[in-house]
């Protein structure tokens, strides 16, 4: 028995050169992460904080996506709401083609992706181009981000080099990341400059002050919405906070649990249209106030989106974003895709070792693996756990009630040693494959014990 | 407003219920006795250069082809941001521009960002951004390239006010 996501991993790590970069690349921004939390006397402090934050407004959700859809409107911001995905993608159609946009720019949007509306708004006729670097190299690749702060990291910089030869015309066999990323600036220059509209996400919205604010370290989102007229905001209801005295302890902690940077080169504020100009905000739900009904797993929507458990994640760094089936992957993916639809996303709960990291970097204090844990608990009530683990779990359950069996099977375990290839062959070694078996002792340690055997090494 | 109706009633099912907002109690985040110069040490980690000025050098910034010179409202000592709310006609400038420099006094340097967001929440603006450094990416292989999509340079003149 494999999950999809076993089986990925296995095929991402064939290629070790790179699967052994991956990790360890993905670990060195742990690290920096590390040296920045220490940095602060108040960091566990901040945690706690935001924890609360995220849990008070949650439970006065409706008031302040009141207040706050209000308060947008009086600084002159036109709000939407979207029950779901298809919603979403068909309000922005309507915008667009109420100001006849062909060409549209837009800035990373992890909701945009959960509603894939991209294809959606080129099937109908209206060029999408993504601006920050990440997403443009996987937009020209055909790909998906396979992490959602660091969407290609997947890929090395000649492979990013071949890509921009075909598609960019840049010298053959150049694959310098300063070389690449000013050519890239170049090419999106001139996006910016003949679009008709802009597209972002929010990282925040503030129910006080009406204003939604970004998180970013390129520009990009400030170029989508400075240069063409219309700009339209896509929003998670889960991302209003009730004011900018909270804001402050979101902005200290996204940053630097994210790429461990003290701060992201712009937190930009949109407070008001453009004079002659027009902006949108659309609040999306699509399965978020279902997962807030959740008594196990509402937690989830206390996520900031840093990634900083996937950084951390042991299991993320060596198997790789595609290996998830759900767009977003690592210990939140793992998650959200299980609130949004547990039976298409369960491959992914066996993706997790239990180590826990997940939660003591996570700056909201999302309980991550034990979300997933209960997760995997809930396999059977959703119809998706494995017919062999079922099974051997009903024969360990007999076997742990009755105490004299229990030892009398631990007695003849020495004889597995010699068995371990027969369980192989009839492929019932569900946990043994890619692992080593390991030996068993000759004597089980409660009779070693009893018999005085255990002796103090010290 | 369909679909604005069933949200809410949707959200009204939601698990969580009653939890206050916490209270800041005994939080005492970062503070540093000179300011100046934690900010002008966080500045550079993140790229940007200071220069420190007499005020009347100020009227002297020659504005480069291709740069930007703002105002900054404030600065913040913990992470090197300047808090910068231009005119809405000004914001395609602080971006467009290859170099970007910002005035900022240094009596406006404040410790950390809950002192920075208590003067934000006083501003009215339509449009604002704390500026950390220059644009900047590390999305090709982790190699951090100053110079994303905005300016690629960022410089801050530092001036000190009598008194």
């Amino acid at each position: 028995m494999s999950t999809k996501h076993t089986k990925a991993a296995v095929r991402f790590l064939k290629n070790e050169d790179k699967a052994s970069w991956h990790d360890g690349a993905i670990w060195g921004v742990r690290e920096k992460r590390d040296r920045m939390a220490k940095g602060l006397d108040e960091w566990e402090q901040l945690r706690e904080l935001a924890s609360s934050i995220k849990k008070h407004t949650l439970s006065h959700l409706g008031a302040y996506l009141e207040k706050f859809a209000c308060a947008a409107q009086a600084n002159g911001i036109h709000v939407h709401w979207a029950e779901d995905a298809e919603e979403f993608n068909r309000l922005v159609l309507e915008i667009l083609k109420s100001h006849q946009v062909k060409k549209l720019v837009k800035s990373k949007s992890m909701l945009t992706e959960e509603c894939e509306m991209n294809p959606y708004l080129e099937s109908n006729g209206i060029e999408v181009v993504e601006t920050d670097l990440g997403e443009r190299i996987i937009q020209l690749m055909g790909q998906r981000p396979s992490h959602i702060v660091m969407p290609a990291i997947h890929l090395s910089q000649e492979e990013v080099g071949e890509l921009f030869e075909e598609k960019l015309g840049t010298e053959k066999g150049n694959s310098d990341p300063s070389y690449l990323t000013y050519r890239a600036r170049l090419s999106l220059r001139n996006e910016f400059m003949t679009a008709d509209a802009g597209l972002t996400g929010a990282n925040f919205g503030i129910a006080e002050t009406g204003e939604i604010v970004l998180c970013t370290n390129e520009g990009n989102a400030d170029m989508s919405t400075a240069i063409p007229k219309l700009h339209i905001a896509a929003m998670g209801i889960e991302k209003v906070i009730p004011d900018l005295k909270s804001l402050a302890v979101f902005q200290r902690l996204l940053a630097r649990s994210a790429t461990g940077q003290p701060s992201t080169a712009f937190t930009s504020h949109f407070r008001k249209p453009k004079p002659g100009g027009e902006m949108h905000l659309i609040l999306v739900d699509n399965g978020r106030s279902r997962i807030l009904a959740d008594e196990n797993h509402w937690e989830i929507l206390k996520c900031i989106r840093c990634g900083a458990c996937m950084n951390t994640c042991p299991v993320y760094r060596r198997s790789g974003g595609y290996s998830y089936t759900y767009f977003i992957p690592g210990p939140v993916g793992i998650n959200l895709g299980m609130a949004h639809d547990g039976r298409r996303f369960s491959d992914n709960v066996s993706a997790c070792s239990l180590c826990c990291s997940c939660d003591n970097v996570c700056p909201v204090k999302v309980n991550l693996s034990e979300q997933i844990y209960m997760w995997r608990q809930q396999l059977k009530e959703i119809g998706k756990a494995p017919f062999v683990k079922k099974s051997i779990s009903r024969g360990m359950k007999f076997v742990f009630d009755r105490p004299g069996l229990y030892d009398a099977a631990l007695s003849c375990s020495p004889l597995i040693n010699a068995a371990v290839g027969v369980s192989e062959a009839v492929n019932l070694d569900i946990w043994g494959d890619g692992r080593n078996m390991p030996e068993f002792a000759k004597e089980p340690f409660h009779s070693m014990w009893i018999k005085g055997k255990v002796k103090d090494e010290k | 407003m369909k679909s604005k109706d069933k949200i809410f009633a949707a959200i009204r099912e939601g698990f969580p219920r009653g939890m206050d907002m916490p209270s800041f109690g005994g939080f005492e985040p970062a503070r540093y006795s000179d300011r100046l110069e934690k900010f002008v040490h966080m500045l550079e980690l993140v790229g940007g250069h200071a220069v420190v000025v007499e005020p009347e050098q100020v009227l002297h910034i020659e504005e480069k082809p291709d740069e930007t010179v703002v105002h900054g409202k404030f600065g913040v000592a913990e992470n090197g941001c300047i808090w910068v709310d231009v005119p809405q006609d000004g914001r395609a400038s602080l971006f467009t521009a290859e170099s970007l420099a910002i005035i900022l006094d240094r009596k406006d340097i404040l410790n950390n960002m809950h002192e920075a967001y208590e003067l934000v929440a006083k501003e009215d603006y339509a449009y604002g951004c704390f500026m950390c450094g220059p644009s900047k990416t590390a999305d090709i292989a982790q190699a951090l390239v100053m110079g994303a999509q905005a300016a690629r340079e960022l410089t801050v003149y530092i001036t000190q006010t009598e008194g």
